[in-house]
C-alpha cells in the first residue's frame, strides 16, 4: 500500500500538469488540476497510514 | 527566491506581465529607488541570524540529553549543505537550462551551470542566497529527526538535499517550467520551507518515533523541550534573519517594495503568534510558550511567499490564519498521523509554507493554478524523491542511533560529553515507578 501511495502521488502530479498543458479553457484546467491534486492527497494518505506505529497485542 | 517570469503566452489564463509591471513588482507599491545588488547584500547577510535562531529554537524544543548533538548536527548540516551546493547544486540551479519541447513549448527542466560554481561571475549574489537557503532547508530536516538521527546520517542526507532535491525544485520554481507557468515564490516559501518540511517528514517516517514517544496503544506521550528561553529567543532572532528573504530576495523591486516586505514580515509574525497564543489558551486552558513561538515562525514562513506582494492588512490576516492553523496541524501530525516531530518542523514549515503559497493567489497577484501546481509538485514529486533517496541512503549509512544510545542521550553516546555537565539529567529509566 505504501508503494501504491508513492505511485499515486506522481500520477496525480502528472494529471495536474497535463491538465494545464493539454486543456485550454480555465474551468476545465481547474477541475482536472484539482482532480490530480486530490489523487496526490489520496496517495499521501495511503503512505501516511502505512507509517502509523503498529499497535502491540493486548497483554493480560 | 527571486522569480523572473518570461513574457511568453501563459497557459493558465492569466494576463502576461507587461513592461510597466515587471515580474515580481507588486502593482500596489511602485516607485522609489531600484534595488541593486549593493542594497540587497546587507539584507541577505542577515539570513544567518535566521539560521542561528532556528538552531537555538530547535535546541530548546528537544530534551537536554541531546542539546549539544542537535546544535552540532545543525552546524554540520549547514557546512555540508553549503559545500555540496557550491560543488554541485548551484550548477543544477543556474545557467540557461536544458529544455524539452512538449506541446509546442520549451520546458526548462534542469540547470546547466558549471560545477564548483565556476559560472559564479554573473551571479555571485544568487549563489550566496542559495547557500543560506539550502543551509536553512537542511536545518529543518535536522529538526525533524532530532534526538535519534546520527550525525553521519545527517551529513549524508544533507548532501542529497543540497546536491539533488533542493537545486532541482529551485530551478523549476525560479527559471524552469514552473516559473514559465506563472508560479510565484517571493522568498523561498516553496523551495526552502515546504521542501525542508517535506524532507523532515520523510526523515521522521524513516527514523520512526523516539523510544517511549507512543504507548503500545498508540497514545503519544509528552516530551517537552528543555528550555523555553532558547525557544523564545530563537524565534526573535529568526525575525531579524528573515528580512533577508522577504526584503532582500526581490531582484526586480524598488526600495519601497523591500520596506513593504519587511513590514509585512513583522505583522504576519505578530499576528501568527497572537493567534497561537489565544488558540492554546482557549484549547488547553493556558497559553503554550513553544506553540506560540512556533506560531511566530509560521507567520514568518507565510511571508516568505507573500511579503512583497500583499497589503499589510492581508499580511495580518495571513499570519493570523497560519498561527491558528499551526496549533491544529501539530496536533493532527502527532495524534492522527502518529509522526514524532519533536520541534513541530513539519507543521511550521510545510503547512504554513503551503498556506503562504496559496494565500498569494488569494491576496496577491498570483494565479491560483500555478500556485496549486507548485504545491502539487512538492507533494507529488519532491516528497517521493526525497523519501526514496533517503531510504536508499539509510541502507548505506544507518540513520537511527541504537536504542541504548537513545536512552543514554545523543550527547553522551555520539559526542562523549553533555551540553550541561554540571546539571543532573533526569532519565525515565532511573525513576522509580
Amino acid at each position: 500500500m505504501k508503494l501504491a501511495g508513492f505511485l499515486l502521488m506522481p500520477a496525480g502530479f502528472f494529471i495536474a500538469v497535463s491538465a494545464v498543458v493539454l486543456l485550454h479553457t480555465p474551468p476545465a484546467q481547474t477541475v482536472f488540476c484539482l482532480a490530480g491534486f486530490a489523487i496526490e492527497i489520496a496517495g499521501f494518505v495511503f503512505v501516511a497510514r502505512e507509517h502509523l506505529p503498529k499497535r502491540s497485542a493486548h497483554h493480560q | 527566491m527571486p522569480t523572473t517570469n518570461d513574457a511568453e503566452t501563459p497557459l493558465v489564463g492569466q494576463t502576461p506581465w507587461s513592461a510597466a509591471d515587471p515580474p515580481g513588482q507588486p502593482a500596489l507599491f511602485n516607485g522609489g529607488a531600484k534595488v541593486t545588488p549593493e542594497s540587497r547584500l546587507p539584507l541577505i547577510l542577515l539570513i544567518p541570524l535566521a539560521l542561528a535562531g532556528l538552531t537555538i529554537l530547535n535546541a530548546g524544543l528537544t530534551r537536554s540529553r541531546s542539546t549539544a548533538h542537535i546544535l552540532l548536527a545543525s552546524l554540520c548540516a549547514f557546512c555540508v549543505a553549503v559545500l555540496v551546493c557550491t560543488a554541485i547544486g548551484f550548477s543544477l540551479a543556474s545557467g540557461s537550462g536544458h529544455a524539452i519541447h512538449l506541446a509546442g513549448r520549451d520546458w526548462n527542466l534542469i540547470g546547466n551551470g558549471r560545477l564548483f560554481a565556476l559560472s559564479i561571475d554573473s551571479q555571485p549574489l544568487t549563489l550566496l542566497l542559495q547557500l543560506f537557503s539550502v543551509g536553512f532547508a537542511s536545518l529543518i530536516s535536522v529538526a525533524g529527526g532530532a534526538e535519534r538521527w546520527r550525525i553521519a546520517a545527517v551529513c549524508a542526507s544533507t548532501a542529497l538535499l543540497a546536491a539533488i532535491i533542493y537545486p532541482l525544485f529551485l530551478f523549476w520554481a525560479q527559471f524552469g517550467w514552473l516559473n514559465q507557468l506563472g508560479f510565484i515564490d517571493g522568498g523561498g516559501a516553496a523551495s526552502i520551507q515546504i521542501l525542508g518540511g517535506a524532507n523532515a517528514l520523510c526523515i521522521a517516517w524513516i527514523l520512526g518515533p523516539r523510544h517511549g514517544k507512543f504507548t503500545p496503544e498508540g497514545i503519544p506521550t509528552a516530551m517537552p523541550g528543555h528550555s523555553a528561553a532558547f525557544v523564545l529567543f530563537g524565534c526573535l532572532l529568526a525575525l531579524v534573519g528573515w528580512f533577508g528573504w522577504t526584503a532582500g530576495s526581490s531582484a526586480n523591486g524598488t526600495a519601497a517594495v523591500s520596506v513593504l516586505a519587511a513590514i509585512n514580515t513583522v505583522l504576519a509574525a505578530a499576528a501568527a503568534a497572537i493567534a497561537a497564543f489565544v488558540g492554546t489558551r482557549v484549547r488547553f486552558g493556558k497559553p503554550d510558550a513553544s506553540l506560540t513561538a512556533n506560531g511566530w515562525v509560521a507567520g514568518l514562513v507565510t511571508m516568505s511567499a507573500a511579503a512583497p506582494y500583499v497589503k499589510p492588512a492581508a499580511a495580518i490576516l495571513i499570519g493570523f490564519v497560519a498561527g491558528g492553523a499551526i496549533v491544529f496541524a501539530i496536533e493532527i501530525i502527532e495524534l492522527r498521523m502518529k509522526v514524532d516531530d519533536p520541534t513541530g518542523a513539519i507543521s511550521v514549515h510545510a503547512v504554513a509554507g503551503i498556506w503562504g503559497i496559496m494565500a498569494l493567489s488569494i491576496f496577491g497577484n498570483a494565479a491560483f493554478l500555478p500556485q496549486l501546481l507548485g504545491v502539487a509538485t512538492l507533494i507529488g514529486i519532491v516528497l517521493p524523491v526525497s523519501y526514496g533517496l533517503n531510504l536508499l541512503m539509510n541502507r548505506f549509512v544507518p540513520y537511527r542511533v541504537s536504542p541504548s544510545g537513545e536512552r543514554q542521550g545523543l550527547d553522551l553516546f555520539e559526542l562523549g560529553a553533555g551540553a550541561y555537565p554540571e546539571f543532573v539529567i533526569q532519565r525515565e529509566d532511573l525513576m522509580r515507578r
